[in-house]
C-alpha cells in the first residue's frame, strides 16, 4: 500500500495538484484509507485554513468542510439545529467522529451518509471551489469534479427537525435506513437515506405532509412510490418499505404538532 | 509459613499489565531480520476440479510452493482428510492452493495475485438442503454425510401416545465467526540447535508440531513450538490455521517466515460455528414433567470435518442433558459443503440445540400454565440420574440450586411481580460439559520448580487470554502455601514439556489445576521438582462427558415498534461450576460469552451466496458493540465438586448456551402468537406479528 501524500496549504495549490495528478482528495481518511487499494495520489486537505470553523450567522449557520462529527455534537449552535444534531452523533463511533469530517461525508456520495439526509430535508446548499466559490443545493449536487467542498450553508428557518436512523446494532452501524423531517411555518421537508443510489427528496410526500398533514394514507402512498429501495444485506425491499412508513408515521407527530 | 488465601479471591490477572501497556507480544508484534511474509493462493471459487497451476517466474528471494512440494498432504484431525494444499479437488472458495513468500506482504499478495489456476468448476453444495439432495456432487466418495449420531433411549413412540401435551419445531441458527481481536497468525525459523521453531496465535502447540512434522516430513523431535501471546481463541485457533504454511516456508527455504490472516481472510476462510438445522418433538404430561423427546439435528460442517464429529456428538448429548427423561430418541448427521469448513467454537454445538429444546420448553410451560423456573425444576438433571443415552451422572450437579437462587433475583422479581411496561421477560437453561469426552486422551502434565522461595509453573496449556494463566497460579499458590507473587506460570511452550492436549472443552482449570494439585503435593514432600499429571476421568456408560456445568439465564428486551430492532436491556446469569477460584474472572467468562451469543441471535451470521459469503469486513458483519449487550449481571451458587481443584468445574463454554432461547422468548412475550424459530432474529417477523395485534 503505497501513495504519494500531497499537502497543500491552500485551496488554489489543493486543486492545482488535483489538475496535473488527478488524485483524490483526502478529509479524514476514515472511509478512503480503509478502502484504500491502489490511488497514487492523495491530496491531504487538513493543512488549508479556515475550513474548520462554524460561524452562526442571522438567517443561516456556515459549517466548515472539515468540521468533525465530534465537533458538530458538541456545538451549541448544531444542537439548534436537532435534525442535524443527532445525525452527527448517531454517525458511527466515538473515534471516527473525532476524525470524520461533515464535508468528507458528503464527498463519499453514499445514499446511507447520515449527515446528508439531515441536510436535505435541513434545505442546505454545498459551498464549492473550483477556482472561485459557489453554491449548489446537496440534492442536486451529483458529482463534484474537480471541485473542493468548503462549507456547508445551513438555513435556520426551520423551527422544528427531526432525524431518525435503523441500523443492525446501537452503535457503529451503517444505516439500514435513515429518514430527516423539517417544517417551517409552511412547509415540510422530508429526506429518506438508504432507498435510492442517493439520499431521496420525496418532493411530492413533503408537499402532501405540508398541505394536507393529516391525510397519513396519502403521505404514506406517496413516499412508497418515491423511494426504490433494493434486497441487500441490510434488509429486503419489504423491510425497508414497512420501516420507512412507520418512520414517516413516527416523525410526523413530532414535527406536525 | 503464613496460610495465604488465593483461591476464591479476585486476582488480578497477571498478564494485565503487559497488555495494558503493550509490552505483550502477538505473533505479527515479532521482529526478525530477513524475514519472509506469506500470501496463500485461494480458490476464487467453491468447487472445482484444479488441472493446473500455472505460476509467474518468481523474483529472487521470492517463492511458490505448492502440494508437490509436501512431504504428506494432510493436516491431522479426526479424519485428516484436509489437505494442506488442494491438490487436484476443490471444495471451497478460498481453499489454499499455492504458498507465496516475499519479503514483503504486499509484495506476496500480488504475486499470488499472478498465479494461474485452471478449473473445471463443478456444482456447488450450497446449504444442508444441497447436501442432502441426491442431485448436487458428492464432495467425497462417500458422499456429503460426513458423520452421523444416533441414539434410543426408552421408547418415545408409545410414550408420545400417553403425553397430555405434544410440542415440536424446527429450529435454525447461523454460520457464525469467533471474532477475536487477533487474526490468526504463525511464524516459524529455523532456531540455534538446528530445530524448526513455530511461534503462533494457536490453542495447542503440540499440535502445531505434529501438523508441521506431517506436512515437512521432518522427525518431530526437530520441530519446537510455542504460542506466543494469544488474542482470544474461542475454538478457531484448535488445530491449525496460519501454522503449516509457514512451518512449510521455513523447512523449505531455512529462512525465517510469518504468515498473519487479513481480517477478510479471518472472516471468510477462518474456522466457524457449524450453522444448524434443529427439529425437536417433546412430550409432557399434565403436571409438566417431561416424558419423551425425538430430536434431530443437522450440521453444515463445511469442506471438510475438522472437529466437526465431535461438535455432533456433544450438540447431541446436551440437546436433552439438563433433564431428567425416561425416553429420548437423539439423531444428527453432519454435512459436507461447499463452504469453509466449521470446527470448534465455544458451545460446540450446544447452543444449537438449546435453541430448540429451550424454546419448546417455555413454550410448554406457558401451555401448561406453569412457571418457567417450576417447570425446569421438576425435570432438572440430579447427581446420580442417568443422562440422555444412559450413563449415570456421578458428579455434582447444582442446577436445582441455581434455578432456586435465580428465583430470588432481582431479575426474577421483577419479571414476576413488576414487569416494566412494554418489556419482555424469557429465561432458559444451559448446560455444558468440561472435558474432551469419551475415546479423547485428556490428560495434563505439570511441571513445578522450586527455586529458593519462588515456584516456576510450567505446562504446554496456553492462556488465549481467558485468564488461565491467573487461575493456575492462584490453585498453584493456595496448594503450596504461598502468595501469588511467588509464582511463575510458564505455558503455551513443548520444551520441556510433556503434550497436555489442546486449551479447549473449559478443561484448563479442571485438568490442570488437578496437575498442579499434584505437583504441589509432591513439592510440599520435599521435592523441588515435581512433575505432576492428571487424567480426565472417562464417562459411564453410553455418555460422552463426565463433568457438566449449568445455568439459568434471564434476558429482559424490548422491541423498536418501528424497525422491529430487538433491544437488549439486561441479561442475568445464575451459574453452576461448583467453587469458584475467581470471581472477576468468572464474571468476565460469563460477559464476554453472554455477548457472543447475543451476537448469534440479533446480529451475527455468513451469509453464503454460490460458495462466496456475504461478509468480509467488521463493517459488515455485526458483532455486538457495549452499547448493544444491555446490563450484565451474574451470581453463582457453590456447590462443591469433590473431585475438582478446590471443588471447581470448568465454565469457559457455558455463558454461550442459553442466551438465544431467553432472548426469542423475550420477544414472543410481547406479541402473543410470534414463535421464533430461527436467529439471528429476523425483524420482520416481528413486524408482521405486530400489525396483527
Amino acid at each position: 500500500m503505497s501513495y504519494n501524500l500531497h499537502i497543500p496549504t491552500t485551496l488554489e495549490e489543493a486543486l492545482e495538484i488535483k489538475r496535473r495528478t488527478g488524485g483524490t482528495y483526502l478529509a479524514a481518511g476514515t472511509v478512503l484509507l480503509v478502502n484504500h487499494r491502489h490511488q497514487e495520489d492523495l491530496i491531504a486537505l487538513e493543512k488549508i485554513k479556515g475550513l474548520s470553523e462554524i460561524e452562526d450567522g442571522p438567517v443561516h449557520v456556515k459549517i466548515g468542510a472539515l468540521c468533525t462529527f465530534s465537533q458538530l455534537e458538541s456545538s451549541p449552535v448544531i444542537r439548534k439545529i436537532p435534525a442535524l444534531w443527532q445525525a452527527s452523533y448517531h454517525t458511527a463511533g466515538p473515534q471516527i467522529r473525532n476524525r470524520a469530517t461533515i464535508g468528507g461525508n458528503i464527498g463519499c456520495f453514499s445514499p446511507a451518509s447520515d449527515s446528508v439526509t439531515s441536510l436535505v430535508a435541513l434545505d442546505s446548499e454545498v459551498e464549492l471551489y473550483d477556482g472561485s466559490f459557489h453554491t449548489v443545493r446537496i440534492e442536486d449536487l451529483k458529482s463534484v469534479k474537480d471541485a473542493i467542498i468548503t462549507a456547508i450553508i445551513v438555513p435556520k428557518r426551520f423551527s422544528v427537525s427531526v432525524f431518525e436512523k435503523v441500523g443492525k446494532r446501537n452503535a457503529m452501524s451503517v444505516s439500514v435506513i435513515n429518514m430527516a423531517m423539517a417544517s417551517d411555518k409552511d412547509k415540510v421537508r422530508l429526506a429518506v437515506g438508504c432507498v435510492d443510489r442517493q439520499v431521496v427528496y420525496c418532493k411530492k410526500t413533503s408537499e402532501i405532509l405540508s398541505k394536507h398533514p393529516a391525510d397519513m394514507k396519502k403521505a404514506q402512498e406517496s413516499l412508497l412510490s418515491e423511494i426504490h429501495p433494493i434486497n441487500d444485506r441490510w434488509g429486503n425491499v419489504e423491510y425497508k418499505n414497512t420501516v420507512a412508513v412507520n418512520l414517516l408515521n413516527k416523525l410526523s407527530k413530532e414535527v406536525l404538532l | 509459613m503464613k496460610n495465604h488465601q488465593t483461591v476464591g479471591v479476585s486476582a488480578s490477572r497477571l498478564d494485565g499489565p503487559d497488555k495494558a501497556t503493550g509490552r505483550a507480544l502477538y505473533t505479527a508484534d515479532i521482529k526478525m531480520d530477513g524475514i519472509l511474509e506469506i500470501s496463500l493462493v485461494r480458490s476464487p471459487v467453491a468447487h472445482a476440479l484444479l488441472k493446473n497451476i500455472g505460476g509467474p517466474k518468481m523474483p529472487e528471494g521470492c517463492y511458490l510452493f505448492t502440494a508437490k512440494d509436501l512431504d504428506k498432504n494432510y493436516i491431522p484431525s479426526i479424519f485428516s482428510e484436509q489437505p494442506v494444499l488442494a491438490s487436484d479437488h476443490i471444495r471451497y472458495q478460498g481453499e489454499a492452493v499455492a504458498v507465496v513468500a516475499a519479503p514483503t506482504r504486499e509484495q506476496a499478495d500480488k504475486l499470488a495475485s499472478q498465479v494461474k489456476l485452471d478449473l473445471d468448476v463443478l456444482k456447488t453444495v450450497d446449504s444442508i438442503e444441497d447436501a442432502l439432495d441426491e442431485k448436487f456432487p458428492k464432495l467425497f466418495e462417500n458422499g456429503n454425510i460426513c458423520s452421523s449420531f444416533h441414539s434410543d433411549k426408552g421408547n418415545v413412540e408409545e410414550a408420545f401416545k400417553a403425553c397430555h401435551l405434544v410440542l415440536e419445531g424446527c429450529f435454525s441458527t447461523p454460520v457464525q465467526i469467533h471474532g477475536f481481536m487477533e487474526p490468526e497468525a504463525a511464524l516459524c525459523y529455523i532456531d540455534d540447535s538446528g530445530k524448526l521453531a513455530i511461534v503462533s496465535s494457536t490453542q495447542n502447540a503440540y499440535s502445531d508440531l505434529y501438523t508441521a512434522a506431517v506436512a515437512t516430513g521432518r522427525d518431530p523431535k526437530a520441530i519446537t513450538s510455542r504460542a506466543a501471546t494469544v488474542g482470544g481463541g474461542f475454538g478457531g485457533k484448535d488445530g491449525n490455521t496460519a501454522q503449516v504454511y509457514a512451518a512449510l516456508v521455513t523447512h523449505l527455504t531455512g529462512k525465517p517466515s510469518r504468515f498473519v490472516y487479513t481480517r477478510e481472510e479471518n472472516i471468510r476462510w477462518g474456522m466457524k460455528r457449524h450453522a444448524s438445522q434443529t427439529y425437536a418433538k417433546v412430550g409432557f404430561s399434565k403436571d409438566g414433567h417431561i416424558v419423551a423427546a425425538d430430536c434431530s439435528m443437522l450440521l453444515d460442517g463445511g469442506a471438510y470435518a475438522l472437529l466437526g464429529p465431535s461438535v455432533l456428538r456433544l450438540g447431541m448429548e446436551h440437546f436433552t442433558g439438563a433433564y431428567s427423561i425416561p425416553n429420548v430418541r437423539l439423531d444428527g448427521k453432519l454435512l459436507y459443503t461447499n463452504h469453509a469448513p466449521a470446527s470448534a467454537m465455544r458451545g460446540f454445538g450446544a447452543p444449537q440445540a438449546a435453541m430448540a429444546f429451550e424454546n419448546i420448553i417455555n413454550r410448554a410451560a406457558a401451555k401448561l400454565g406453569i412457571n418457567p423456573l417450576e417447570i425446569r425444576r421438576r425435570n432438572a438433571i440430579h447427581k446420580g440420574q442417568a443422562g440422555p443415552m444412559g450413563g449415570e451422572n456421578e458428579h455434582e450437579i447444582a442446577l436445582e440450586e441455581a434455578l432456586d437462587k435465580f428465583a430470588e433475583s432481582d431479575f426474577y422479581k421483577e419479571m414476576m411481580n413488576n414487569p416494566q411496561s412494554g418489556c419482555g421477560y424469557g429465561i432458559a437453561v444451559g448446560m455444558m460439559s468440561s472435558g474432551l469426552g469419551k475415546h479423547v486422551p485428556d490428560t495434563c502434565h505439570v511441571v513445578i520448580e522450586k527455586c529458593g522461595d519462588r515456584y516456576t509453573v510450567r505446562t504446554s496449556l496456553v492462556d488465549i487470554g481467558q485468564g488461565s494463566q491467573t487461575v493456575l497460579a492462584q490453585i498453584a499458590a493456595q496448594a503450596l502455601g504461598v502468595d501469588i507473587c511467588a509464582i511463575d506460570m510458564q505455558m503455551g511452550d513443548v520444551k520441556d514439556n510433556e503434550d497436555s492436549g489442546s486449551t479447549a472443552a473449559s478443561r484448563s482449570t479442571f485438568v490442570c489445576g488437578n496437575a498442579i494439585l499434584d505437583a504441589a503435593r509432591q513439592i510440599k514432600e520435599g521435592k523441588t521438582h515435581a512433575n505432576g499429571i492428571c487424567a480426565f476421568p472417562e464417562a459411564q456408560g453410553e455418555a460422552i462427558h463426565t463433568y457438566f456445568s449449568f445455568m439459568v439465564q434471564g434476558a429482559k428486551v424490548k422491541v423498536d415498534p418501528e424497525s422491529g430492532a430487538v433491544d437488549i436491556l439486561w441479561m442475568h446469569s445464575t451459574i453452576d461450576t461448583g467453587h469458584v477460584i475467581n470471581p472477576t474472572l468468572l464474571r468476565g467468562q460469563v460477559f464476554g460469552g453472554v455477548a457472543m451469543s447475543l451476537g448469534m441471535t440479533l446480529s451475527e451470521q455468513i451469509r453464503y451466496s454460490d460458495g462466496i459469503t456475504m461478509e468480509n469486513s467488521l463493517a459488515n458483519y455485526i458483532l455486538p458493540t457495549a452499547m448493544d449487550v444491555g446490563k450484565l449481571t451474574c451470581e453463582y451458587v457453590e456447590k462443591d465438586e469433590g473431585t475438582g481443584p478446590f471443588g471447581a468445574k470448568g465454565m469457559a463454554e457455558l455463558p454461550t448456551v442459553a442466551v438465544a432461547p431467553a432472548v426469542t422468548t423475550a420477544v414472543c412475550s410481547l406479541y402473543p402468537g410470534l414463535e421464533i424459530n430461527r436467529i439471528p432474529i429476523d425483524r420482520t417477523e416481528i413486524l408482521k406479528a405486530r400489525s396483527i395485534l
